[in-house]
């Protein structure tokens, strides 16, 4: 397993699911006042890598979320995944695809489906699967993902976890270029969090699927990823890119590492010095 | 059988609501006969007959078939108006839902005519239709469709956009997003407005019976079974009759939410 994984690893160049987003810029006009979110915002993002987003609440990190996912235009700039221009000045919205898959903040499992039922909606509409050979899949994934007690559960009578797992089956039965995680574990306590993020490594070793991960949590971000993007408050510019050089497979150990500690204080001050700023601004528009 | 009544006798809730029944009675006993005890009547209420007297009126209408087709006019009043009322109004709301144009069109005649009270409907659709029956079932119609429609419209229109998102990106076609999104998540608040407008037909079809008279014996439903007991003077008998609509709306709601079970299994967790 260890070594399958780092096999995987070391072919990283071939991987598909390479995001490049070039000088974006989104400007949010509801009411004739102008609200630029994004501003003149690079990334490369390489494929199969874990890429994660750190900067102050409300500073366009969605924004670009939604950019990739399809969800929302931007104005200028553009963006490609592996080569292919997914927006751009001739196309201001992304198609939505099931090879750039979003899982939720606030979580999005059908309320009215079982945990296999969602899992298996993917393939069935897609027509990938036939129901019942979806249906099948579904439960093998979903127990790979050690939830093969609750396939005949509905979302409402699982723990929150254990529903933010099933959301990232359901988004990996699709098989995505890219996953967009939104703050996915930002209301869970730090035990269930721990429990989260070991899932998602162990998840990532398996596939290999390139992450954009949004976080505010900044053990987080260092724990899991690659590379570590801090952009500014509005408009969200890149501001730092902190690579994390700590070999994978990871384990919850590696957080009380010094090299760990370090890139902590590291990608804290430069966050901080944006928070501050953040505040600052706010302080105003409430003046 | 058996085995379901002792299971219904030993549940906490059940023995609670019998209870609480029981001592309903006990006081509604004590509250008619307190001038008789004491010389003073409770709250200033006078002539209230004792639960035996009503129990007594009750079991006198009980072989007749007046009051039984009573019961039998006024369920099949509330089931047509109800039922129309849910079959036009659930495509009405979610039409109004996901169609701008539709809702463009339709919305604005639909809030002007909705505030009028269903009561106001009774004398001009007495002239407008041609039997009484007719007029009754349009008034109970009306009754249940503004709520059913504006109930699906709000739950069509609150769903999660996630959910729209989440299907999109995973390639689901219009006509999935419609009966496999929109649909399963506007359930709860159509049976909501089924609940609601359920005892809302019941308001009316009583109100509308008592006003159009009726017409031969128990064909005018239990809201003229009460009309004309108090034509009759008979008090036992008028609480006889709201009585029976007191549990014909109960029953009319245990219904539906039974069906909303069935249809909603992931809501039982609630």
């Amino acid at each position: 397993m260890k070594e399958e994984s780092m096999a995987k690893n070391t072919s990283k160049t071939e991987k598909k699911g390479a995001l490049s987003i070039k000088n974006v810029t989104k400007i949010y006009d509801p009411t004739g006042v102008n609200v630029m979110a994004v501003d003149n915002c690079s990334m490369e993002i390489a494929g199969g890598e874990v890429c994660m987003i750190v900067g102050p609440s409300g500073c366009g990190k969605t924004t670009l979320l939604n950019a990739i996912a399809g969800f929302h235009s931007i104005t200028e700039g553009s963006i490609h995944l592996d080569g292919e221009l997914l927006c751009g000045p001739e196309r201001p919205k992304a198609e939505q695809s099931a090879e750039r898959m979003v899982v939720f903040q606030h979580g999005a499992l059908f309320p009215w489906k079982t945990l296999q039922e969602n899992v298996a909606y993917g393939p069935t509409v897609q027509k990938a699967l036939s129901p019942s050979q979806a249906m099948e899949k579904s439960g093998q994934m979903l127990a790979e993902a050690g939830l093969g007690n609750f396939v005949k559960k509905f979302p409402g009578e699982v723990s929150s976890g254990m529903a933010r797992r099933a959301e990232i089956v359901r988004a990996l039965i699709n098989n995505p270029k890219v996953l967009l995680l939104d703050e996915p574990y930002r209301a869970m306590d730090a035990l269930t969090k721990q429990i989260m993020h070991e899932s998602l490594l162990e998840t990532y070793d398996r596939t290999g699927v390139t992450i954009f991960f949004i976080t505010h949590d900044l053990e987080e971000a260092i724990f899991l990823g690659d590379k570590v993007h801090i952009v500014t408050t509005r408009p969200c510019q890149l501001k730092k890119t902190v690579e994390v050089k700590i070999p994978r497979p990871r384990s919850y150990e590696t957080q009380s590492s010094e090299k760990f500690r370090k890139l902590l204080v590291e990608v804290n001050d430069a966050v901080h010095e944006e928070a501050v700023k953040a505040f600052k601004a706010g302080e105003r528009e409430m003046a | 059988m058996t085995n379901y009544l002792q299971t219904l006798f030993t549940n906490t809730t059940t023995r609670r609501g019998i209870g609480a029944i029981v001592i309903f009675l006990v006081i509604w006993h004590i509250g008619s006969q307190l001038d008789e005890w004491t010389g003073y009547d409770l709250l200033g209420i006078g002539l209230v007959p004792p639960p035996v007297d009503v129990f007594t009126a009750f079991l006198g209408v009980m072989p007749k078939t007046g009051y039984w087709m009573s019961w039998v006019s006024s369920f099949s009043r509330v089931i047509t108006g109800f039922l129309v009322a849910m079959l036009v109004g659930i495509p009405f709301g979610l039409l109004l839902a996901v169609n701008r144009y539709f809702r463009g069109v339709f919305f604005p005649p639909f809030e002007i005519l909705r505030p009028i009270p269903p009561l106001a409907w009774v004398p001009a659709s007495l002239i407008f239709w041609p039997t009484n029956e007719m007029s009754i079932a349009f008034v109970t119609f009306l009754g249940a469709f503004f709520t059913i429609v504006i109930n699906v419209l709000g739950g069509a229109r609150n769903i999660d956009i996630s959910y729209l998102r989440a299907a999109q990106s995973m390639g689901a076609s219009q006509f999935d997003l419609f009966w496999k999104i929109v649909l399963p998540g506007t359930l709860p608040s159509i049976f909501t407005g089924a609940a609601v407008g359920m005892g809302i037909t019941w308001e009316v079809v009583l109100a509308a019976e008592m006003i159009s008279g009726g017409g031969t014996q128990g064909g005018g439903g239990l809201g003229f079974f009460i009309w004309s007991s108090y034509m009759g003077g008979s008090l036992e008998q008028i609480i006889v009759g709201m009585i029976s609509i007191g549990i014909a709306g109960y029953l009319s709601s245990s219904a539906i939410r039974k069906i909303g079970f069935r249809f909603m299994p992931w809501r039982r967790l609630f």
